[in-house]
Parts: C-alpha cells; sequence; structure tokens
C-alpha cells in the first residue's frame, strides 16, 4: 500500500493574500523628498500641503476620490454607503466608489456627518480649501489606522509594519510600553509598542488644521459624559439591531462563525442562521473548537446549537488544533507576524479553524466578542448603588450575579461590598487628602504597597519614566459621576480593546480572511450602553436581553440557566505545563534585557519561583514575560 | 559521477529569502514576508517543498524526499518544481544564485 500523497493540484501552489498595506502621506515636500516614495497625488494640487497615497503594486485595498481640491483616501466596508447615495440623490451609485460616497457627503454635510458612518474602515479626508485633514477609523475601531510624523510629514497607514520598514522611521520598540505591560498597566490609548508609531483611537478624528492638532471623538453614545437612558420601549429595538448588525456582516460574503457554546456566539449564529434562511444566502459554518477540560468543554451545546440551527460545523479538538508544540509555542510563534505582543493567547488554536472554514469558503469570520463588555453589566454598578444606599439594588445585583457566574456566593458578596462597592467610594477621597496634607505617605504607601519588582526597569531613567507615565495617567482620570457609566466608557476607550481588535484584524489579513464581531456594532452598542443596567439584566441573570429568546429557541440546551465558563484554570494550567520549556527554548530573556525591560540576571530566579509556586493567578504573569521577550526578538533589528 | 537530474539542477543555488518567516498549519503554511509586508499561503506540495528548502539539505535530498512523499514521477515533479520555483522567485520569497 502506497502512503505517498496526490499533488495538491486544486489549488494554486501560491496565494498572496490581499492585505490593507497602503501608505498615505501627507506633507508640504515633494515626494522626491522622501526616499523611496512612489505615491499618487490625491489632493492638495497647487496647495503648500499635499496628500499622497503609494499602494503595493497591484494591490487595490483603499480607494480614493478627489473633487476641486478635497480628497477622500477610504478602504474598508461602509455598510450604510446605499442609503447614503439614496439621499445624496445627485451620485449614480452604479459607478461611484465608497470614497466617492464619503467624499459627495463631505461636500454637502462638512465634517458632522461623520458620527453618521457606519462599517469597518480607515479613512483620510484633506480639504485644502480649508485645510483641515481628517484622519479616522470606525466608530468601534475594528479597522486599524497608525501614523507617524517625519519632518513637517505626516505618514498615516493601517500596517505598523509599513510606517516603521520607511526607511527614513525609527522602528525603535517603545520600552516604557513593554514594562508597563508586565505591570498590567495601560496607560497611553494612543501609543504602540513602537516609539514613532501612535494608533488614531477608535472611534476618534485626528483633526490637523492649520493652527492646531487634536484628536476629538466623533461617535460618542453619552456626548459630554451624559447618557440619556432609553425607555422599554426604545429597548425593544435591541432585536432589530442586532439583526441589522449580523445582516451587515454577512453582506461581506460567505461566513463562519467561531461557535463556543456561550449566550453571545450563539445569540450570533441564531440570528446569522436565520438571516441567511430568509435572505437566501449560504449557510454560515459553525467553527467549533473543542476543549478537553471539563471546566470548559462545551461540546453537546456546540453540536446541539449547529444542528438545530441546520448549520454545517466543524468540530477541532483543541490539542489537535494547537498541535504538536502546543499553545504556547504557536503563539510565540504568531508574534513574529503581529506588531504587538499577541493579546489573545488562543489565537493559535482559532487560526486552524479560520484555515479549517476558509477552505469551505468562508469570506468572513463572525465572534461574539462585546458580549461581556456589552450585554451584561459593569460590577462597577455595586459603588452607585451603595452611594445612593440603594441596599435592596446591591442585593438584586448579588442574586443575579450569584445566578450567572460560578463563584461562591461569599467571593461575590464580598466583591460587591468592596472590591467594587464601597472600595472605589473611600480609596479615592481618603488618597486624595493624605495627598493634600502629606504628600510623602502617599509616595511612600506606593513604595511599600506598589513595588515594581527587583527585575523590571533595571535604570533608573526607565523607572522614573514608568512612575510618570502612571502618575499623568492618574491626573487624567475623572473621580465624579457614575462608576457605571465610567466603566461603560472604559469598554470603548482602554488601550487593551483596540489592541484586541486590532489583532483580529492583523489574524484575519494573516488568515485571508475578514473577522468580523456583530455585537460591536456602533447601533447596537449605542442602544446597549443607553439601556438601565437593570434592564439588561432582566429575569435575575446576566445578558438577560438574548438570554430569554436562546432559551425559547433550544429549549433542552439549558440556556434560561446558563453561567459563565470561566478558562482560567485550565488556561494556567497550559502555561505552567510549558513555560518552562518555552523559556528554555528562547534562552532567557536577553531581547529584554538587551532593551533594559528586565534585569535578566534577577529575572532568572523571580521565574523560577514563580513557576514553582504554581499560582492561577500568576501564571499570566509568567506568561507575559515569554511573550514580550519571544516579540521584541521578533522585532528589535 | 552521476549527472544532476533536472528537478535538482532546478534546485540547485535556490535559497529561501532569510526575510521571509513562516507558520505551519496543518497541511499548509503561511509565509510572511517582512520586507514587502505581505502573507503568503502555500498549499500542501508548496509547503512541503518550503520546509525541504528550508531545512538546507542538498538538491538531491529534497528530490528524494519529494519523490518518496509524493506520488509522482521525476519528470513530473521537474515541471512542478519549475512552477514552482518562479512563482516563489517572483514574489521574492527565495533567492537564486545564477
Amino acid at each position: 500500500m502506497s502512503n505517498t500523497l496526490p499533488l495538491d493540484q486544486d489549488r494554486e501552489n501560491i496565494v498572496c493574500q490581499a492585505s490593507s498595506r497602503w501608505l498615505a502621506v501627507f506633507t508640504s515636500a515633494l515626494p522626491d523628498d522622501l526616499p523611496g516614495f512612489d505615491g499618487q497625488l490625491v489632493a492638495g494640487e497647487g496647495r503648500s500641503r499635499k496628500l499622497y497615497l503609494h499602494q503595493p503594486p497591484g494591490s487595490h485595498a483603499a480607494v480614493w476620490a478627489e473633487r476641486a481640491g478635497c480628497g477622500v483616501i477610504f478602504e474598508g466596508a461602509l455598510y450604510n454607503a446605499r442609503e447614503l447615495q439614496n439621499e445624496l440623490a445627485d451620485i449614480p451609485s452604479a459607478s461611484s466608489n465608497d470614497a466617492e460616497v464619503i467624499l459627495t457627503a463631505y461636500e454637502r454635510w462638512g465634517e458632522d456627518f461623520l458620527k453618521r458612518l457606519r462599517g469597518s474602515f480607515a479613512l483620510v479626508i484633506w480639504d485644502s480649501t480649508r485645510e483641515i485633514l481628517l484622519c479616522l477609523r470606525d466608530p468601534i475601531g475594528t479597522h486599524p489606522l497608525f501614523y507617524s510624523e517625519d519632518r513637517d510629514a505626516l505618514l498615516l497607514s493601517p500596517s505598523v509594519q509599513v510606517l516603521v520598514s520607511q526607511p527614513q522611521l525609527s522602528a525603535t520598540v517603545n520600552r516604557a510600553a513593554l514594562a508597563d505591560y508586565l505591570l498590567d498597566r495601560f496607560p497611553l490609548m494612543e501609543e504602540t509598542f513602537f516609539d514613532k508609531v501612535s494608533r488614531v483611537p477608535p472611534g476618534h478624528v485626528l483633526r490637523v488644521s492649520r493652527d492646531e492638532r487634536r484628536t476629538y471623538r466623533y461617535w460618542d453614545p453619552a456626548p459630554d459624559g451624559k447618557v440619556k437612558w432609553l425607555t422599554p420601549d426604545e429597548v425593544e429595538r435591541f432585536d432589530e439591531l442586532f439583526d441589522q448588525a449580523v445582516t451587515r456582516c454577512l453582506s461581506l460574503g460567505p461566513a463562519g462563525i467561531f461557535l463556543s457554546g456561550g449566550l453571545d456566539s450563539v445569540s450570533v449564529a441564531a440570528v446569522a442562521a436565520h438571516r441567511a434562511n430568509s435572505d437566501g444566502l449560504t449557510k454560515p459554518w459553525a467553527l467549533s473548537l473543542v476543549f478537553p477540560d471539563t471546566d470548559v468543554n462545551e461540546e453537546i451545546t456546540q453540536r446541539g446549537v449547529a444542528t438545530q440551527l441546520g448549520l454545517p460545523q466543524v468540530m477541532k479538538r483543541f490539542y489537535e488544533a494547537t498541535g504538536k508544540n502546543g499553545l504556547l509555542a504557536g503563539a510565540v510563534e504568531l508574534n513574529s507576524f503581529l506588531p504587538a505582543p499577541i493579546n489573545n493567547t488562543w489565537l493559535p488554536a482559532y487560526h486552524e479553524l479560520v484555515r479549517e472554514g476558509k477552505s469551505r469558503g468562508c469570506k468572513t469570520i463572525l465572534t461574539g466578542s462585546g458580549g461581556d463588555e456589552w450585554l451584561t453589566v459593569s460590577p462597577m454598578l455595586a459603588a452607585d448603588l451603595w452611594r445612593d444606599w440603594d441596599i435592596a439594588g446591591v442585593y438584586r445585583l448579588w442574586r443575579t450575579s450569584r445566578r450567572s457566574f460560578r463563584r461562591s456566593s461569599f467571593a461575590l458578596m464580598r466583591a460587591l461590598i468592596w472590591t467594587f462597592g464601597l472600595g472605589p467610594l473611600v480609596i479615592p477621597p481618603v488618597h486624595k487628602f493624605v495627598k493634600r496634607v502629606a504628600p510623602s505617605a502617599v509616595r511612600m504607601r506606593r513604595r511599600i504597597f506598589v513595588p515594581p519588582p527587583t527585575w523590571l526597569a533595571p535604570d533608573t531613567e526607565l523607572r522614573r519614566k514608568l512612575q510618570d507615565r502612571w502618575e499623568q495617567k492618574s491626573e487624567r482620570e475623572t473621580h465624579s459621576g457614575s462608576f457605571y457609566l465610567r466603566e461603560a466608557k472604559t469598554a470603548l476607550d482602554h488601550p487593551l480593546v483596540s489592541w484586541e481588535i486590532e489583532e483580529l484584524f492583523n489574524f484575519g489579513q494573516m488568515a485571508g480572511v475578514r473577522v468580523l464581531h456583530p455585537i460591536w456594532d456602533p447601533d447596537l452598542v449605542d442602544l446597549m450602553y443607553r439601556t438601565p443596567p437593570f434592564m439588561l439584566l432582566s429575569d435575575g441573570r446576566t445578558k438577560g436581553l438574548v438570554r430569554a429568546s436562546l432559551a425559547r429557541r433550544f429549549p433542552d440546551l439549558g440556556f434560561e440557566q446558563q453561567r459563565k465558563l470561566e478558562a482560567t484554570r485550565f488556561y494556567s494550567s497550559l502555561i505552567y505545563r510549558d513555560a518552562h520549556n518555552i523559556r528554555k527554548q528562547l534562552g532567557g530573556s536577553s531581547a529584554l534585557a538587551g532593551l533594559g525591560v528586565v534585569d535578566e540576571r534577577a529575572l532568572g530566579p523571580a521565574f523560577d519561583r514563580l513557576l514553582a509556586r504554581g499560582k492561577i493567578g500568576e501564571a499570566h504573569l509568567a506568561w507575559s514575560i515569554l511573550n514580550l521577550e519571544s516579540w521584541a526578538r521578533a522585532h528589535v533589528g | 559521477m552521476t549527472s544532476k537530474s533536472d528537478a535538482q539542477s532546478l534546485l540547485s543555488n535556490v535559497k529561501p529569502n532569510p526575510n521571509v518567516i513562516f507558520r505551519r498549519l496543518d497541511d499548509q503554511i503561511v509565509l510572511f514576508h517582512l520586507e514587502s509586508d505581505r502573507f503568503y499561503e502555500l498549499n500542501s506540495t508548496a509547503a512541503r517543498f518550503w520546509e525541504l528548502l528550508n531545512e538546507a539539505h542538498d538538491d538531491a535530498y529534497v528530490e528524494e524526499r519529494m519523490l518518496a512523499e509524493f506520488a509522482v514521477d521525476r519528470e513530473q515533479l521537474s515541471a512542478e518544481a519549475e512552477a514552482l520555483l518562479q512563482s516563489l522567485k517572483q514574489e521574492n520569497l527565495i533567492s537564486v544564485d545564477e
């Protein structure tokens, strides 16, 4: 019997993935002044500053349009292009690209229309008559946009790599960001892991005029920090907007869905299956990762949901997906491909799942991401309830949490009384008072209670910088108003959220698919942001808006009582199993030590002690050290 | 002294571009060209070929492994290898010392 394989002649030997590698240059200098730049002039002919676009040969990822000195560069998907075209009756829909639609809308309505844009996109507008440059990402930031400055030029791209590979720009990594990562601190929204590259924050515009440069939020569910709470009737639009969100994603081509057994992805799958049936679309593939650990295994639900929805399904065993080298080795490997250290350690396993989906024709992958941020309420609600002496509300929140999470009643009560309750109310005023009457005591307290590990930031300059960054961040924070709303705002404005979504974008580019997150749809987020918290907890459990509907649809799968699974124990077991070997393969932390981020001699024994303790809560630190080291190795020149 | 086969002749002096990193995914490989900043996907045949090229074996070994692992004769392998090398070279994923 022969064990040879046939040549794979069904598919091309090499397929180059379409990718977002364009570079826009906004400058007053002639392009000859930019070494190697061969861009197309988009707008600004005869003006002091011009906007150019360079795309790799054969790439048409970005489209552009120009009229009367105003130029637009656009890349991505504009979900409401047709709606805008209908309003702008003077543009022929058949012949216009999305850049032309946006250009016409800008001419008609000005800068204010930006908040009406829906989609996944990066956009640059240069209005040379008014001398205003607008650079933005979609409201949620599912499409990245980064920028760098070089003399008087501003360089923009969705790709960090494109920016740092420009010969005139430095590719120096950001030491402070790496060190802060090891302290679990992310103080600056705009910074990246490269010194010279900044991000345009999600939902924000970077606005450059003759006199100033500023960044402002153009899409905001709570302008000026004020929320217009919805009535129960208005909240009933949830189903309609959820349907719209999924339909928008399905409009971009045959889809796969990362189907776990949780409420978020099951809700997405249920709506997608319904839309596919009613609109005659190809049925989405359910792509499921089967975890081996009994704590997190959801195979019965995964199979049950796909069967009842009539979705074709790929079930991939976790260890089969991670391969013989394991999850962490895969994550270390992926770091070479990513512009920031890997954020979602599970990605290598999902990469295999995407490959399965792609081989079955999937062009997009839908996730249930966003459910934990928006379909439930932040426990910081407890602080608001304590402040109003709403003891009945705290009890109600505790009862809801007890029915929704797999934690002990006592632990939940303690968290709602102190960690998320009285603690946030009491600590900041006390801290402020002590700082006013005895500032040295605050500094001493910090030294005593929050000492950075001895192995971190060995040089004093970096140590001081870390302290400054943290203090500046603390000063920028608001300490008034609702704790619950501050947390909601954090879900939109936290660097980790942006980073995670950017990572999934890059992951999609690598895998050759578009990764989309319907629950993060801005119209849906707007509704959930403004839904009174106890309406999100209807029926006394979290995710009430989708839970009841799923319980009706799948009566045998127990969604009405489902509690959130937590993979922390399984995750830490994987780390403690493989961390020693990974560190051995890396041969220590020479790249981080070379950058002065760690003291290698002190870190070695500390790392060994960390592994010997084997505490679940410390596993992530062990992984972070390995993660950063492997990323730094791949990116330090 | 034996003369080189067509496939071996093609393979001599071929080197993977050191600025290309790769990741195996089951039977495929994803390549990332650090200079052009582009991702590529190799099918199973090209993936195995790429791995053997990267293992720095001599051209005869690469040819023998491909013949052993795939149901292909020497002539067909030579034709396939030529087409594949042409594509890899065109994308600057390999260099060939002329």
